[in-house]
């Protein structure tokens, strides 16, 4: 059994990951950041070059699933495949990309993040007020990113005890019950939202309710359609502003 | 000068949507009140900060995927429409208002253009990154890495200082009261917008009970409380 990642260099490739996307680019993705991620280490390693190409090669994955990958990299490395089985190597990073992509994008960017930002704003329409502000901001920032932190670090140490089979700790049970219970979460944060700034806007008469239900009408459309945003929100507006012409 | 600072403000949210530590103060709810409080005018930058942070709920930066950025645009319209407020306690403009959160989204989609450029801009230079560490050149390593920090942080300057100029320009000879009653709409239609982003994102067949009963609860709730 390996020794597990010491608590310095866990720390170290947990930072370093907080860089992984600058060189983000449509040839290899994220595959620079992770040599990025590995290069105090790398730079020391003999064969160097052989490993530099292991750590730069095409990857992509959620960036804080990203920390599975780059600990059974490192261990992967560490353990001379990228000299003896490189073709091998290259085919097992492939085969991160979409269970370490889809998990982190369907839980974080679906789920956590929209949720989080969400309640916050929804706290804000009630309030408006300064002090309140600065509360929710901070507990948003900070509630958004403490189990973020933590998964990275648990995730760089995990990703390199488990070496090549990483991908079997997304069995865990965590990860189908996660998006599950926090889509109900946000689904009564819509629900919520819904209702509070529908409420908002009635505080304006019955005009306000109507321009209310006429964003969210065409706006609704808009998304079930595919139709941007960009053409979305002018034509709402536009169609707001003739409700409220046509009352005068 | 307040515009360059806006730029600077631009830069770090630009920087914090992708590229750099996603510790998500790019957030709208937490930038664009950020600068309302720099700018002296918190009350707008709230107001902003909630109409974008609906907006931009659905607005995922996944992989290789295109996205508006959505965080730039959002601190732009607020700049602008900080710039466009009369003091605190007056009628708010809520025309200029209205061409802010406008220009604040096609703010958004040009990014979304000029991520593109940059990620094709990193293609070529990658390699070079790549080709340093083979050489063990740390030095050359570390410089390129910070020049490609340094790409990303002008991309985000350029965006949010092109949306100031043109917004600024646009917005010069908007006459703040212009028919308030009319444009005063644009705040329960863009919380309508914004809803329907939350909930297009949220209220799939399976969790709809749960929905309904939270929107049964939110405007009695609503009711009592506003």
């Amino acid at each position: 059994m390996a020794v597990p990642l010491s608590k310095r260099e866990t720390c170290r490739l947990t930072r370093r990951l907080l860089l992984l996307q600058v060189l983000l680019n449509y040839r290899s993705m994220q595959g620079e950041g992770y040599l990025y991620a590995l290069w105090p280490w790398l730079r020391r390693s003999e064969s160097r070059a052989p490993r530099v190409q292991a750590a730069a090669g095409f990857l992509n994955a959620h960036p804080v699933m990203a920390s599975l990958a780059v600990g059974a990299l490192r261990r992967r490395i560490e353990d001379g495949d990228a000299e003896s089985r490189a073709d091998e190597l290259t085919s097992w990073k492939d085969s991160l990309c979409g269970p370490l992509g889809m998990v982190g994008d369907a839980l974080i960017w679906d789920i956590w993040k929209p949720l989080i930002f969400a309640l916050g704003a929804l706290i804000l329409l009630l309030t408006r007020s300064p002090a309140a502000w600065v509360i929710v901001a901070a507990i948003c920032v900070l509630t958004y990113n403490a189990p973020l932190a933590w998964a990275r670090h648990w995730g760089v140490r995990e990703g390199y005890r488990l070496g090549a089979s990483v991908l079997s700790t997304l069995n865990h049970p965590l990860f189908s019950a996660l998006p599950k219970y926090l889509g109900r979460a946000g689904a009564v944060a819509a629900g919520l939202l819904v209702g509070i700034s529908l409420m908002a806007g009635s505080r304006m008469q019955l005009m306000g309710a109507a321009q209310f239900i006429v964003g969210f009408g065409l706006t609704w459309f808009a998304l079930r359609r595919g139709i941007p945003l960009l053409y979305a929100v002018p034509v709402a507006m536009g169609a707001a502003l003739a409700v409220s012409l046509v009352r005068l | 000068m307040s515009w360059i600072w806006a730029a600077v403000a631009g830069m770090a949210v630009y920087l914090d949507t992708t590229a750099v530590a996603q510790i998500m103060i790019c957030q709208p709810i937490v930038a664009c009140p950020l600068w309302g409080w720099i700018a002296g005018r918190l009350d707008v930058g709230i107001l902003f900060g909630i109409i974008f942070q609906l907006l931009w709920s659905g607005s995922l930066p996944a992989g290789a995927a295109k996205f508006p950025e959505g965080n730039v645009g959002a601190l732009v319209a607020t700049a602008l429409a900080v710039q466009a407020a009369p003091a605190a306690g007056n009628e708010l403009p809520w025309l200029a208002f209205t061409l802010a959160i406008l220009i604040g989204v096609i703010i958004a989609y040009a990014g979304a253009e000029l991520t593109v450029l940059v990620r094709r801009l990193m293609v070529g230079y990658a390699p070079r990154v790549t080709a340093a560490a083979e050489a063990g050149d740390n030095t050359r390593f570390s410089l390129l890495f910070a020049g490609a920090v340094g790409i990303h942080a002008l991309a985000g300057l350029f965006l949010t200082a092109a949306g100031l100029l043109v917004g600024s320009i646009l917005l010069k000879n908007v006459n703040g009261g212009a028919m308030p009653q009319v444009f005063r709409g644009i705040w329960p239609l863009m919380l309508g917008a914004g809803a329907a982003v939350v909930v297009s994102r949220f209220a799939r067949r399976e969790r709809l009970r749960w929905f309904y009963a939270a929107l049964a609860l939110g405007v009695g709730g609503g009711w009592l409380c506003l």
